[in-house]
């Protein structure tokens, strides 16, 4: 099984590579937004420090949803009707979706730090809670995601409900690097907020593991 | 014969009356204990609102717990129809118990912390929890083949209901506005016994409002199903459509 993961999540990444659908364009995009806001909020540096923890991994959120719905290899029908002849089993081919998924927004949320960090002033605080909070986020975004967009996949509202659904449910990943963050810049330990961050990652991969059969069965 | 047909035709909703007489019975009851319950000494009969909140707020839960349990008999059994209704009717009563309780809640705020909304953990989980059931019953509208509605819904309402716990202890948790559980403390409640009783009661009034609320919609998704499966399907594509030869060039 991990060989047909680490063999799908190669393919994943290198029909990103060749389309740069997330690093070439969502991930100016994301900047573009965040720079919407600090010029909507009146491009006041001090208040913009205050909130620029929060408007980032707000915003990792809001577009990592966009990431995570981004048609991959294994949305094909003909091509998952060929995995399964093959012998690769759904679980197999929902995590390799799920890591590719991950792996990019992880490189989204570094490309967005890089941004809070010139454009609003924002202190990154310990950077191994950085470094701890970005593949967490990235990997329980990616599985609400992939999670979510099989539950709306050929559903009348299917494109709107995807962020519906997993906004709201991704709520615990926003706020645990921003409160890990403010409380190492206060001199406690952040950690707490990092193992929610992987509590709410490793249940929803749990969960997206047990539904993926199922889910890719109804998938017409 | 008129009596048998009369008969059959009425036994299954004798049930139904008698439970919301009892029902009605219980709500007269709690209106009249929240009305008579002594005002709170610094609140005074604003506090009143708390006889629907709490409730309203116990009544969503409880809701949301029963969509949580159907949802996984539907995903463990293969006749899904009966626990997909239920998880369907529970989850619609669940968001308008939500829905009511952050109203009531906001409308009690206004005098009380002079605001209608604050960014307290306890307001904000509860409304994300709304969020997410809206997204479950947008969800079921979106999918038209039963099973396969049944199933994603399933999935769903099993995810969501993790959230149940988060909102509950967001008071302990988070330092919060929102005042911590008071009822369910471990040893008895700092409240006055007549308002105890009052809020026991509306719990109860609501719980049986909740449960005809309950009932009659599944009842009307049992009927919409047998519409369904009445109506005769289309036919498969359109290449079995007779060509209407009058208006053909040919």
């Amino acid at each position: 099984m991990t060989r047909d993961v680490l063999h799908l999540l190669r393919i994943e990444l290198r029909v990103e590579r060749r389309t740069g659908s997330t690093l070439l364009v969502l991930a100016p995009y994301a900047v573009a937004a965040m720079a919407l806001v600090a010029i909507a909020t009146g491009a006041d540096l001090p208040l913009l420090r205050e909130v620029a923890p929060g408007l980032l991994w707000a915003v990792v959120v809001v577009l990592g949803v966009l990431t995570a719905m981004r048609t991959g290899y294994a949305d094909d029908p003909a091509r998952r009707d060929l995995l399964q002849l093959l012998g690769v089993g759904p679980e197999a081919v929902w995590i390799a979706r799920v890591l590719g998924a991950a792996v990019l927004i992880a490189a989204l949320e570094l490309v967005l730090t890089g941004a809070a960090v010139t454009l609003l002033d924002m202190r990154i605080g310990d950077p191994l809670l950085h470094a701890a909070a970005v593949p967490l986020t990235a990997l329980g975004l990616a599985a609400l995601g992939v999670l979510a967009r099989d539950l709306a996949d050929g559903s009348r509202s299917g494109v709107a409900l995807v962020p519906l659904i997993v906004v709201p449910l991704a709520v615990p990943l926003a706020l645990a690097p921003v409160q890990a963050r403010a409380l190492s810049i206060a001199g406690s330990s952040g950690w707490t907020w990092i193992a929610v961050a992987a509590l709410v990652a490793t249940v929803t991969l749990g969960i997206g593991i047990a539904a993926a059969a199922n889910l890719q069965e109804l998938t017409p | 014969m008129t009596t048998i047909s009369s008969d059959t035709a009425r036994s299954p909703r004798r049930p139904h009356v008698r439970h919301d007489l009892a029902a009605a019975a219980v709500v007269l009851a709690g209106l009249v204990l929240a009305f008579t319950a002594p005002p709170d000494r610094l609140q005074g009969d604003v506090q009143r609102l708390m006889y629907v909140h709490v409730p309203s707020a116990w009544t969503g839960y409880l809701a949301f717990i029963v969509t949580a349990v159907a949802s996984v008999q539907v995903l463990r059994r293969k006749d899904e129809r009966r626990w997909d209704t239920l998880a369907e009717a529970a989850a619609e009563v669940g968001v308008l118990f939500t829905a009511l309780t952050l109203v009531t809640g906001s409308i009690w705020g206004r005098p009380v912390w002079g605001v209608w909304w604050t960014w307290d953990a306890r307001l904000v989980t509860t409304a994300l929890l709304l969020l997410v059931y809206l997204a479950y019953l947008a969800l079921r509208r979106g999918i038209d083949d039963p099973q396969v509605r049944a199933r994603r819904a399933a999935w769903l309402g099993v995810v969501a209901v993790v959230q149940l716990p988060i909102v509950h202890m967001s008071v302990v948790w988070w330092r919060t506005l929102h005042q911590p559980p008071t009822v369910l403390q471990p040893d008895h409640p700092p409240m006055d016994h007549t308002m105890l009783l009052a809020l026991l009661v509306n719990v109860l009034a609501f719980t049986l409002v909740a449960w005809s609320l309950l009932r009659r919609r599944r009842e009307l998704g049992q009927l919409q199903r047998d519409e369904d499966r009445s109506t005769p399907a289309p036919p498969a594509g359109r290449a079995v459509t007779a060509p209407d030869l009058r208006t053909s060039d040919v």
